[in-house]
């Protein structure tokens, strides 16, 4: 074990040594090298950055009209504190027609740079771009800026507004005043028929809404209360709750002897006839599990019943008994004309959509059109509207009809997709289709 | 915190005894040279995987062992280890130095205060206590001066580790482009045991009757993945110093002289190299955004001469490939046809290469040679530094940034590349023993060393292959 043999003095001058340390000494040296490499630690630095928050967008206003409130564009910066001044904004419209301004502005101290917009009127969505560029004439961005533009004689198309999810309506043409039933919110409507209130305040979680002859208001929410309003919808009352322990939907309707009818989810139908104060379960005759859809009382006080399930129903006492009628199926809708004629529109298998007439007070019931239809409809939607001096006839799946005595129909709007139809105090059609488009058509 | 599977430990610690005992026995048999050594040195990590982001740092740890060798032959050898060492693991992500403003308030008024600086909790750290069992097989050169190279594997078992950093990531790395999945996958967890290759070079000097003093340059890649958000696995290089024992069973003494140079025509020589090299692709059509880079080369050759004027040369390097890459690209590696980033960078392609050449050469005293052949090279790591600018627009904003590139792009090269050697230079006597030697050399790479990636598109680069001329100088020296 002990080196005894050995004379360390040749062994360390030795050449074989001598590169044997070097060979230590270059392997350290390449390793001490390859793993001290000075690399920058990865950093993603912001130089630049600024937002842009377009002002004044999404107004509404008439064609051929300044909108009330300027446009422009606020410029911020995105890694320090405070707004940009001195950036040249440019605008330019790109849709709808119109006329703006001034087509260059310069931002104030506070990043914004304003202009007035005049709508145009050859479309209803109008659109307008504020370029914006740094002091070198280096463009930063491109900002839109949008408004809707509403003429007369042509249907204006909502599709992201207060209105697309409307399910009814009241048009009250004595005290001039309309209210909107959209996404369980009450709203009423302003001065411009395209603005509308929220009443939220007042009433939440709204289902269904009607009026009685008086023209008092009345509400169902989805606690399955009842609401009364004597001032058109300035401030409500809760009536009742018509059915014990539901919360739901209720479907409503008033019948001009201010009988209310109502009925829920899997509840048959109620009836108070002493303006709310007792109900009572008239449904004898009526199958299990019906639900009100429409309900008409003619001048000699028959009443007739549709349902959701498409049935027919008819009641000579007053709406105590009620007799099916086996012959109808598929009803989708049921109007009573003015001239004492009903109108019954039902799906077909064979062809869509049929219409039909009774002129005896629903003994007999003639077809009066029949129509493919892109889908059948099977849930509640207004299908007539008076409309200057005549009739609008929505039938859901092909379009809305004009007619004068339901005899005669000519194609007013042809869009299969329209599932509801309303008309407001102004005369001011909305329609609303199957994928929640909502139209105003303006034609006063 | 223990995470030893001790099952496994035992069956694996029986096997080494076993292979112990196997030694000992066909030492008797075959009254071979048996050698014991201790050795200490220090491991640099450098993980392996799929890294597209942040940065990998390379970091020291301690190692340290007990070897056991036994000699086949005076060329072959068979030797296994027990290490304990500490491997650390440092990920560093990009940090973003930006104030994050709530700019959705609209409103002129607002005297709103802005969040605070946002920096991501960017660095994650893994600390791990390894238990490694190596085992490969080694030829040397019979001379007193012994260059010897092994290659092997080994078993590793996780004694404790210690995690810092955020702890969970939000995706594993093949849903990354799908943003809206988020899967929180923990990454301070590890497996408790590795399989891997181990590769080694060593010289070894005899400083005794049986002593010898030796340094070694390993190489160890494992198998399992440690860290799975980056496909990553445990990868080191060592630096160790050893000294062995043989006189365990040896029956003759091994008398150790210092001796001159012996006039005879030496069986070896190795030869320390280095030099500068430029490095450059080929491939695609945008080369135009591709430009040469400067780099090194370093090494150690072992020449076999078979004849006056003929020898067969083998080589390990360790050469610095790459490219430079300016202008605008989608990716910071490579062109392709979008242009979110206006870069320059730098990308480092590190190989070990392992050329094997024949070597002609005339003249006397000094000499003019041609060396030719092919070449394999095992990729180290490769990364792409440098700055790159993103300018971008939209309808609501706008933002300038300066991105201080490192990435690592292991997933994006193949792991190994195929080539040929040709260079050429001249030979000069020094000190009647030494040679100096100056050498002109040119690589060409046949193989593309891009990986298949989702960003394949008739107009982006798919092909880059590897090109590089080097000046080397070198000292030969002979070996016996």
């Amino acid at each position: 074990m002990f080196i005894k043999t050995w004379d360390f003095k040749p062994f360390l001058f030795s050449y074989k040594f001598s590169i044997f340390c070097l060979a230590i000494l270059v392997f350290f040296a390449s390793g001490m090298f390859v793993s001290c490499t000075k690399f920058a630690d990865p950093e993603n630095e912001l130089i630049t950055g600024y937002t842009f928050s377009p002002v004044g967008s999404g107004q509404r206003g008439f064609s051929e009209e300044f909108l009330q409130d300027s446009v422009g564009i606020m410029v911020k910066k995105s890694n320090a504190y405070g707004f940009v001044p001195n950036l040249t904004v440019k605008f330019n419209i790109l849709s709808g027609g119109g006329i703006i301004s001034q087509a260059t502005s310069v931002t104030n101290e506070l990043g914004q740079a304003y202009i007035r917009w005049k709508l145009g009127s050859q479309t209803n969505n109008q659109k307008l771009s504020a370029s914006i560029y740094n002091s070198e004439g280096l463009l930063l961005g491109i900002t839109p800026i949008l408004a809707q533009g509403f003429r007369k004689n042509s249907w204006d198309t909502i599709t992201n507004g207060y209105e697309n999810g409307i399910i009814d309506m009241i048009a009250d043409t004595v005290h001039h005043l309309t209210y909107m039933l959209s996404n369980n919110t009450l709203f009423r409507q302003k001065t411009r028929y395209f603005d509308w209130k929220n009443d939220s305040t007042i009433l939440t979680g709204i289902s269904a809404v009607n009026t009685d002859p008086t023209l008092n208001f009345y509400a169902a929410d989805w606690q399955g209360d009842i609401y009364k309003s004597f001032n058109q919808g300035l401030s409500w009352n809760k009536l009742a709750k018509p059915i014990p322990l539901y919360t739901g939907y209720l479907n409503m309707q008033v019948t001009p002897d201010n009988a209310i009818w109502v009925s829920g989810f899997q509840n048959s139908l109620v009836c108070s006839r002493d303006g709310g104060n007792t109900w009572h379960s008239d449904t004898i005759g009526i199958e299990k599990g019906e639900q009100l859809r429409g309900l008409i009382q003619l001048k000699s006080g028959r009443l007739f019943l549709t349902t959701l399930n498409g049935n027919l129903y008819r009641s000579d006492s007053s709406g105590k008994t009620w007799i099916k009628n086996t012959g109808i199926s598929g009803v989708m809708s049921l109007y009573l004309h003015t001239n004492g004629a009903l109108i019954l529109t039902k799906n077909s298998i064979n062809y869509g959509v049929e219409v039909f007439r009774s002129v005896d007070n629903g003994d007999q019931f003639d077809q009066v059109l029949k129509a493919w239809s892109l889908f059948s409809w099977s849930q509640r939607y207004n299908d007539v509207v008076p409309y200057n001096h005549e009739f609008l006839f929505l039938i859901p799946g092909k379009g809305i009809f004009r007619t004068k005595n339901f005899t005669q129909f000519d194609v007013f709007y042809d869009n299969p997709g329209i599932i509801n139809l309303f008309i407001d105090h102004n005369g001011v059609l909305l329609v609303r289709d199957n994928v929640n488009r909502v139209f105003y058509y303006n034609g006063n | 915190m223990l995470h030893l599977n001790k099952k496994d430990f035992m069956k694996y610690r029986y096997l080494t005894a076993l292979s112990i005992v196997f030694f000992f026995v066909l030492s008797e048999a075959h009254s071979q040279r048996f050698t014991i050594g201790v050795l200490s040195g220090v491991n640099f990590s450098n993980p392996k995987g799929e890294f597209t982001t942040g940065k990998w740092r390379s970091k020291s740890g301690p190692v340290n062992g007990l070897s056991i060798t036994y000699s086949l032959n005076k060329f072959l050898s068979f030797e296994t280890e027990l290490n304990y060492l500490t491997q650390y693991y440092e990920l560093l992500k990009y940090k973003n130095s930006s104030l994050y403003y709530n700019y959705l308030s609209y409103r002129i008024t607002d005297l709103y205060a802005p969040y605070p600086v946002y920096y991501d909790d960017n660095s994650s750290k893994w600390d791990i206590n390894l238990i490694r069992i190596p085992v490969s097989v080694r030829f040397s050169t019979p001379t007193r001066l012994k260059f010897s190279f092994s290659a092997g594997l080994y078993w590793s078992f996780t004694d404790s580790y210690y995690f810092s950093g955020s702890r969970y990531s939000l995706y594993p790395i093949e849903y990354a482009y799908l943003s809206s999945r988020y899967i929180p996958y923990d990454i301070g967890t590890l497996p408790d045991k590795d399989f891997g290759y181990v590769f080694t070079s060593s010289l070894a000097y005899p400083v005794g009757e049986y002593f010898n003093l030796y340094v070694t340059g390993r190489y160890f890649t494992g198998r399992k993945e440690y860290f799975p958000s980056w496909e990553g696995k445990l990868r080191s290089y060592e630096l160790n110093l050893g000294f062995s024992y043989s006189g365990i069973f040896n029956k003759k003494k091994n008398v150790v002289e210092y001796s001159p140079a012996d006039s005879l025509a030496p069986q070896f020589y190795i030869r320390y190299k280095g030099g500068v090299s430029i490095s450059s692709i080929s491939g695609d059509d945008h080369n135009n955004s591709y430009s040469p880079r400067s780099a090194f080369t370093t090494g150690i050759s072992l020449v076999y001469p078979a004849g006056k004027h003929f020898s067969f040369i083998t080589e390990l390097l360790y050469e610095r490939k790459g490219y430079k890459m300016k202008g605008a690209s989608g990716t910071y590696f490579r062109y392709t046809e979008n242009k979110d980033y206006l870069n320059d960078n730098l990308i480092d392609l590190d190989y070990f290469v392992i050329p094997f050449l024949a070597n002609l050469s005339i003249g006397n005293t000094w000499k003019i040679f041609l060396n030719t052949g092919p070449y394999v090279a095992f990729q180290l790591s490769s990364r792409v530094t440098g700055t790159a600018i993103s300018e971008y627009s939209s309808a609501y904003s706008y933002s300038y940034r300066k991105i201080h590139i490192y990435d690592r792009l292991e997933g994006e090269f193949a792991s190994n590349d195929l080539g040929w050697v040709v260079g050429t230079g001249f030979e000069i006597p020094v000190c009647k023993v030494f040679a100096f030697e100056l050498e002109l050399r040119y690589n060409k790479g046949f193989k593309n060393i891009l990986e298949d990636s989702y960003f394949q598109a008739p107009t982006n680069d798919d092909v880059i292959r590897n090109n590089l001329i080097a000046v080397t100088a070198g000292i030969r020296i002979p070996i016996k």
